[in-house]
This record gives C-alpha cells, sequence and structure tokens, in this order.
C-alpha cells in the first residue's frame, strides 16, 4: 500500500525533475555553459502564468501558453544579453570564460528573482490547474494534475527525443554537443545551432515552469533551490548526457519522497545531498558522464 | 616582492589604511559599523580569491567556510562560556578541518564538478542549522553571550587591522614562489605537475589558508554582530556576495577583493532608499562589470599601469 | 472533534509552539494522534498530507509560516477531507487568497486583528490607512509592528530617556491600547518573563477563515462576523 503511495507521488515529482533538467543539459551538451539563471527562468514562466490568469483574466490554456512565452523570451535574453557576449568577449581568456559564465548567469538569475519580487512580492504563486480533481488508484486519491505532470513530462521529453535524433536540425544538435569543431568543418554555422538549442531550453524551462506552478507552487525564493537542484541532478547524471539527467532524476525524486514517507518529512534532502556527495568521491563524472 | 614596496600599489594601499585608521576621529557610528562587516567581508573575498585566483578552483560554497568558523566560535561560546579568543581561534581551526574536508574532493574533481560539491556542503551545512536547532538556534539565529567590546571605533579598528594583516599575508604569499606554483597549477595542472612541483600539497595548503581567514573573519564578524544566524554567514546568497565582491575587484588580485566587497556593502547602503530594488541594481551593475570589465576594479587600474 | 495531528515546519519558533499544542490539546479533549514536523524547504507536501490521513484524525493543527501556499494549495488538490486550523503566517496575508487560486477557502488561522475587525477602536482605521498606501490590507506583523512602535516610544516618554533600564522599567509598565488589544507585559519575576499578556480586556487574539476570496472573523463571538464554513471536499465530524 505504502510502496503503491510513494511509487505514485514519487513518479510525478521525478518526472517534472527531469524535465527541468533535460534543457539545463542539453545546453550544456552543446556549448559548455551551465546557465545558472535556469531557476529564475522556471520562476518567471510560472508567475507569469499565474499572472495572466489573476491580473490580466486570462484562460487557463492561454495563461499557460504566456508562461512558456515568457521562458522563451527570458533564455534568448539569457543567451544574447549575457552568454553570447562573454563567448566573443576577446578581453576574456578562453580558460576563464566558463567561470565568467556561471557568474554572468548567477547574477542575471538574481536580477531576474529581485524583478520577480519586486512586481509580484515574494509570496508563494501557484498557477490553477488544467485539470482538477482526484483520481482513486488502487484506494489511494490522486490528483488529476499528478497524473497529467507525469503525462506531459514524458510526452515532451519523448518529442524532444524524436526532434534530436529524427530531424535534421535535431542532428546538427547532437552532432554539436559532441564534436561542436567538426559541425563547423561540415558547413553548418554554430551559432545558430546555439540559437535553436537556447529556443529548445526555453520551451522546455516554460513547461518545466508551469507545471511546476500547478503542482506544487513557486516565489521568488524557489529560484536558488530549483537551480541548485537541476545542477545536482545534472552532476550526478553526467554533465551533458541526456539520458544519465533522466535517471538521475528519478533516483533523486524518488530517494526525497521515499525519505519524506519512511524517515521524515524533516530530513527531505539530505539522502540526496549525501548520495551526490558519495558519487563525487566514487565516480567523479556522474552515472554516466562521457568527461 | 621586494619591488612590491616600491611600487604605487603598496604606497596606495599604505595611505588607504592610514585614511581610514583615522576615520573614528569624525565620523559616526553608524559609517563606522557599516564598514567593520564590510571590512570582515574583504577578508572572505580575498580568502575566496586566493582559492579561485591562483588555485584556479571555483568554489561556490565560501560560506561553508565561514559558517563553519562562525557558528563553532558562537556555539562554544554559547554552550560552555569559554573566553571569546579561545572560541575565536578554536573556530578558525574548525574551518581548516573544514577546508581539508572540502579540499578532499577539489583533488579529484574539477571545474563545475567541483564547484557542485562546494555548493552540497554548503546546503548540508544550512540544513545541520535548521535540524540541529536546540545547539544552533535554527532559523532565529544563535544568540552568543559575549562580545569583544561594544565600543563602536575601537570594533572597527579591530576589523581594519584584522582586514590589513590578512591583506598582507594572503597578497605575500600570492606573488611569492607558492603563489606562482598554484597559479601554474590552477591553469596547467599537467604541465606545472611535469615541473616537478607537487600540486596537490600546494592546492591543499591553499585550502588550508584560506580556510583559516575565512573561518577566523567569520568567527570575529559573529563575536561583533553578537548573533549568527544562516542569512548572514551560512546562506548560499552570501556566499554569492563573496564571488561577486572578488570577480568586481579584479580576480587574482587579492586587494582588489578587499575592495569589491567594500564597495558591494556600502553601496548595498546607499541603495536602502529603493527598498527591494537595491539587490537588482547591485547585480546589476556587476554583470556589466563582468561584461564589459572582467579584469574588474583593480584589475582595470592594474593594467593601465602596465601599460603606460 | 476528538483527534487532532500537529503539523509544523521544523524550525526553532515551533519547537515550543509544538510544546504547547502537546499540552493544551488534551486540555480542551483533542487526542494528539500524529506530530509531523517537517523541513521548511518542503515544496511536495503529498507525503506529509498522506501520513496525516492515515492517522485519520478530525483536525490538523498547523504551525506553518515558511511554507503556506503551497501545503493549501495541495491540500486543496488532493481533497485532503480534513480542515487545517492554527497558525498560518502566510495566511494572514490579503494576496493570500489569489496567490492560492483560492484554495485558501475555509482555511481556519490564528490572527492578531484583520480588515473589517474592530478588535479596538484603532484596528480599523490603521487596516483602511494601511490598504490606501500600500495596496493591500497589512499582515498579523503590520499590525504588531504597528503598535510596538507606539507603545516603545511611549514608554521612552515616560522613562524620560533612553536608557536601557530605564525604559525597560517603563516597558513592564506599559499599558497601550493597540491595533491588536490592550498590550501589558508580565514583570521579570513572573514565570513568562516580559511576556505579552493575554487574555479577556486584554489580547485574546482572533480566528478567521478564508471565506468567499476574504478574511472573516469567525471568533471570538463579540466581533465574529460568520459562522464557519467548508468546502465540499472536507469532512466534517459532527462537534
Amino acid at each position: 500500500m505504502l510502496a503503491l503511495q510513494i511509487l505514485i507521488d514519487g513518479f510525478a515529482i521525478s518526472a517534472l525533475y527531469a524535465l527541468g533538467a533535460t534543457g539545463f543539459t542539453l545546453i550544456f551538451g552543446v556549448s559548455g555553459v551551465l546557465n545558472l539563471s535556469h531557476g529564475a527562468i522556471m520562476v518567471a514562466a510560472a508567475v507569469a502564468a499565474w499572472a495572466a490568469a489573476s491580473v490580466l483574466h486570462l484562460d487557463i490554456y492561454t495563461g499557460a501558453l504566456f508562461g512558456v512565452g515568457v521562458a522563451l523570451i527570458v533564455s534568448f535574453a539569457t543567451y544574447f544579453a549575457v552568454v553570447k557576449p562573454i563567448q566573443n568577449s576577446t578581453r576574456i581568456p578562453n580558460e576563464e570564460k566558463e567561470i565568467f559564465v556561471l557568474t554572468g548567469t548567477l547574477l542575471w538569475g538574481i536580477m531576474i528573482q529581485e524583478l520577480i519580487a519586486y512586481f509580484f512580492t515574494n509570496n508563494a504563486k501557484t498557477v490553477l490547474p488544467i485539470v482538477e480533481g482526484v483520481v482513486d488508484i488502487f484506494g489511494n486519491r490522486t490528483p488529476r494534475n499528478n497524473i497529467f505532470t507525469a503525462l506531459v513530462c514524458c510526452l515532451v521529453i519523448g518529442l524532444l527525443w524524436l526532434l534530436v535524433n529524427r530531424t535534421r536540425t535535431g542532428k546538427a544538435v547532437l552532432a554539436a554537443s559532441m564534436n561542436p569543431r567538426g559541425v563547423t568543418l561540415l558547413g553548418l554555422e554554430l551559432t545558430q545551432i546555439y540559437i535553436v538549442v537556447w529556443g529548445i531550453y526555453g520551451i522546455l524551462a516554460g513547461i518545466a515552469g508551469v507545471l511546476l506552478g500547478m503542482f506544487l507552487g513557486v516565489s521568488s525564493y524557489s529560484v536558488g533551490p530549483l537551480t541548485a537542484s537541476a545542477f545536482s541532478i545534472v552532476v550526478l547524471g553526467g554533465l551533458g548526457s541526456v539520458s544519465g539527467s533522466l535517471i538521475a532524476a528519478f533516483v533523486v525524486g524518488y530517494l526525497e519522497t521515499i525519505t519524506a514517507y519512511m524517515i521524515s518529512p524533516a530530513y527531505r534532502t539530505i539522502p540526496a545531498l549525501l548520495l551526490l556527495v558519495f558519487v563525487m568521491y566514487i565516480r567523479p563524472q556522474g552515472l554516466l558522464g562521457r568527461r | 616582492m621586494a619591488n612590491f614596496f616600491t611600487s604605487r600599489l603598496f604606497f596606495i594601499s599604505l595611505a588607504c589604511v592610514a585614511v581610514a585608521a583615522t576615520l573614528p576621529l569624525y565620523v559616526s557610528g553608524y559609517i563606522l559599523g557599516l564598514l567593520t562587516v564590510a571590512f570582515y567581508f574583504g577578508v572572505f573575498a580575498m580568502a575566496w580569491d586566493l582559492l579561485f585566483g591562483f588555485a584556479g578552483e571555483v568554489n561556490f560554497g565560501p560560506t561553508f567556510l565561514i559558517g563553519t568558523g562562525a557558528y563553532t566560535a558562537g556555539i562554544l561560546n554559547n554552550q560552555f562560556g569559554w573566553s571569546v579568543y579561545l572560541c575565536i581561534l578554536l573556530g578558525a581551526l574548525a574551518s581548516v578541518v573544514a577546508g581539508f574536508v572540502l579540499a578532499l574532493p577539489a583533488l579529484r574533481v574539477r571545474g563545475p564538478y567541483f564547484g557542485l560539491t562546494t555548493l552540497v556542503a554548503v546546503l548540508m551545512l544550512q540544513n545541520f542549522v535548521v535540524v540541529f536547532a536546540d545547539l544552533t538556534g535554527g532559523e532565529i539565529g544563535l544568540t552568543i553571550p559575549d562580545v569583544i567590546t561594544i565600543n563602536a571605533g575601537a570594533n572597527y579598528w579591530i576589523a581594519l587591522g584584522f582586514m590589513t594583516i590578512s591583506a598582507a599575508i594572503l597578497y605575500g604569499l600570492s606573488q611569492s614562489p607558492v603563489g606562482l606554483v598554484l597559479q601554474a597549477s590552477g591553469q596547467d595542472p599537467v604541465q606545472a605537475g611535469a615541473l616537478g612541483f607537487n600540486i596537490v600539497k600546494h592546492k591543499l595548503a591553499a585550502f588550508i589558508v584560506s580556510a583559516f581567514f575565512s573561518g577566523l573573519s567569520g568567527a570575529l564578524l559573529v563575536f561583533y554582530f553578537g548573533t549568527a544566524s544562516v542569512g548572514t554567514v551560512v546562506d548560499v546568497a552570501v556566499g554569492v556576495n563573496v564571488i561577486v565582491s572578488a570577480v568586481l575587484g579584479g580576480r587574482r588580485t587579492v586587494l582588489g577583493a578587499a575592495l569589491g566587497a567594500i564597495f558591494l556593502i556600502v553601496a548595498g547602503e546607499f541603495l536602502r532608499p529603493t527598498g527591494e530594488l537595491a539587490t537588482f541594481i547591485v547585480s546589476a551593475v556587476a554583470l556589466l562589470v563582468v561584461l564589459f570589465f572582467p579584469g574588474g576594479f583593480l584589475g582595470a587600474a592594474l593594467s593601465r599601469e602596465a601599460r603606460s | 472533534m476528538k483527534t487532532a495531528v500537529i503539523m509544523s515546519e521544523d524550525a526553532a519558533w515551533t519547537k515550543p509552539l509544538d510544546v504547547g499544542y502537546e499540552e493544551c490539546l488534551p486540555k480542551i479533549g483533542l487526542k494528539v494522534v500524529d506530530h509531523i514536523r517537517f523541513s521548511p524547504d518542503t515544496t511536495d507536501f503529498t507525503p506529509i498530507f498522506n501520513k496525516v490521513e492515515a492517522a485519520k484524525p478530525d483536525v490538523i493543527i498547523t504551525g506553518i509560516s515558511h511554507v503556506g501556499v503551497q501545503p493549501t494549495v495541495q491540500w486543496k488538490n488532493q481533497q485532503v477531507p480534513i480542515p487545517m486550523f492554527g497558525i498560518s503566517s502566510q495566511a494572514t496575508n490579503e494576496t493570500f487568497g489569489k496567490d492560492t487560486n483560492d484554495a485558501a477557502e475555509g482555511v481556519l488561522y490564528q490572527g492578531v486583528s484583520g480588515p473589517n475587525v474592530a478588535v479596538t477602536p484603532k484596528s480599523v482605521p490603521f487596516a483602511e490607512g494601511f490598504k490606501k498606501r500600500y495596496g493591500n490590507y497589512p499582515s498579523y506583523a503590520g499590525y504588531t509592528a504597528y503598535d510596538e512602535v507606539y507603545y516603545i516610544a511611549d514608554a521612552v516618554k515616560r522613562a524620560g530617556s533612553v536608557e536601557a533600564d530605564k525604559v525597560v522599567d517603563a516597558l513592564e509598565k506599559t499599558d497601550w491600547e493597540g491595533t491588536i488589544g490592550r498590550v501589558q507585559f508580565y514583570g521579570k519575576d513572573d514565570p513568562f518573563t516580559h511576556s505579552i499578556k493575554y487574555g479577556k480586556g486584554l489580547i485574546t487574539g482572533l480566528m478567521l477563515q478564508w471565506q468567499g476570496g476574504k478574511q472573516v472573523a469567525v471568533w471570538p463571538k463579540e466581533i465574529a462576523k460568520s459562522d464557519l464554513k467548508f468546502p465540499s471536499f472536507i469532512k466534517l465530524t459532527t462537534n
């Protein structure tokens, strides 16, 4: 009984973690960028969806779309205003670009967070779920919204897989993540691939943010923890490995849920952090990292 | 090293410290209090720069070292009532132990992997403070029975003196042969190793020095505040401020980091009337500096001097 | 009602609160069947509500401040059939209804005052003035902070000095009618050293409930504006 409950509850949260981490790892795989404004973009999407419904009085679907749209815009802004100038800068030595991108996106994320707090307060916000009510699964009352969240996450990740493996653009992206220099030799413009990837990333982060707003709710305080959790999952799975991130997301999601049920909700995040440290020691490149 | 004492930087620094030392004679306690905190922050930033700028390790968790020192000193004073100075010393030692523990993975993993390990260390410390609230005071904060002194001028001088001595030691270290080896092993560990330098030993030393000063400064800070809380010495946001200070002031300059920290704290205070937008403005300014003056304040000034 | 589950965030401020809950709830005939403390960083409350439900209590007694919107929304989405009652700091905000998309409906919380509640003649004018200036009614901290400024200023005036010991003496003799009631303190030899005095004619606190997107006072009777109302998924046990 308890096992089933853990299985059902853990799935939705894990799927959501997976969706959030996928975009993050994709960007790293293709352009070597760790985007520390990740959490801010997710929160921006959720708050935009909330504002569309509560302030502008749009319907739920338009609100959700609006949220994803905002994430897309912020994602492009991140690339053009912060990441690209650093990558192209001649004044920053190449070996230090990584730390500059980290610092730059971190500051950018804080700016977004503060703007959200300024205009919409730091109270937590929740997006009205698209499907309401509960269903009974073998005696476990489960909100329809959990099932909806899990389904959308799986669907989007499936679509991403198709896009990357079955379309021309997707294959170019995949190739760039394996060997950027080789791609340019084939006559493909790397900048264009980056734009496509940031576009895909914006949509993924936007959907994850809106779903998070419906499922759990977010506030401007969630920015840091969301970035940290995506970062942990991605490192645990192996940087740049999408399948590694998916596995890691489920490991972390279930570990947290099991801890909350079996030990105490007060220690929810601790075992996952310990696991992360442990993996860092014995297998520094993560579960499926290529390194 | 020898030519440093004749360089312009040395005389400018000396003049700044001399002027700063006279401040308690004519400015208000409010300004002194502000600068006292800024000076302790300056030490945090310099200690961080030693690790990043020289050893090439991106430490996202300066507050792990700071917080360990601060809470150890605070808890010992709170629980056992030991003397302030003993507690400060033990706090700094605890921080050295923490630095040692943190250095272990650092010698195995690099770049973002190490960055994450340090971030996780901060999150663990934060969880610890919340879970063991009986000992640490949890989110309300730890009350510390003793303070060094309540005289604003004396506190200011202690902080200024501490920062000056720390700056001298850290800067001296960075310019010494050891600093050069560190810098080499940060930039190209393989080649530095091939030249016969023991990288592991040098990096470990850098960690221990950085941890010692972070912890010492953290411990002094709690005895100035009379309280320790997650928001002042552990939170990731505090660590972000330390990193931003160092990058703003100019990484790999040590002294620039202190300048950056003082600027950040003073600017934050000037922006108080803008209310909730203050953090936004500070972050935006920092981002602009990162994008357009990647060398930071001191980096830009030094390179101009080098050119002329 | 016969049984209760205490649900508090694991923080220093809830430690004495929970001790008080454990001690006082049995005195009014409520058996505490489970006591759940959870991390203040919690975002997914499903496991917690499932645990609560498994204990089959008649009411959930809350001690939450860092969290508020999230458990409330999940309580509604998961249709947890048990009323929530207690301290919920975020619920004292007027924006709580909108932030939760009205999942707040039926939530009962302890407050010091509230919109349109004349705890004292000062309460309503302050709340209205606050709304005019800032766009929404104050949360609990707005009322208490407003009163504090006045009674501390009053104490300084009476002491005729800002010297600590004199101000403390003056503060001990405080008798100030603020927006939350009449403020008096226990002396330094009392077991509740320098704590605020509660009781009829002083400060009683009040219970408010979210009804129709608004905060409505439901207790004490003298100022209550409405009876208790719960959303349809709540299954109330009689009395």
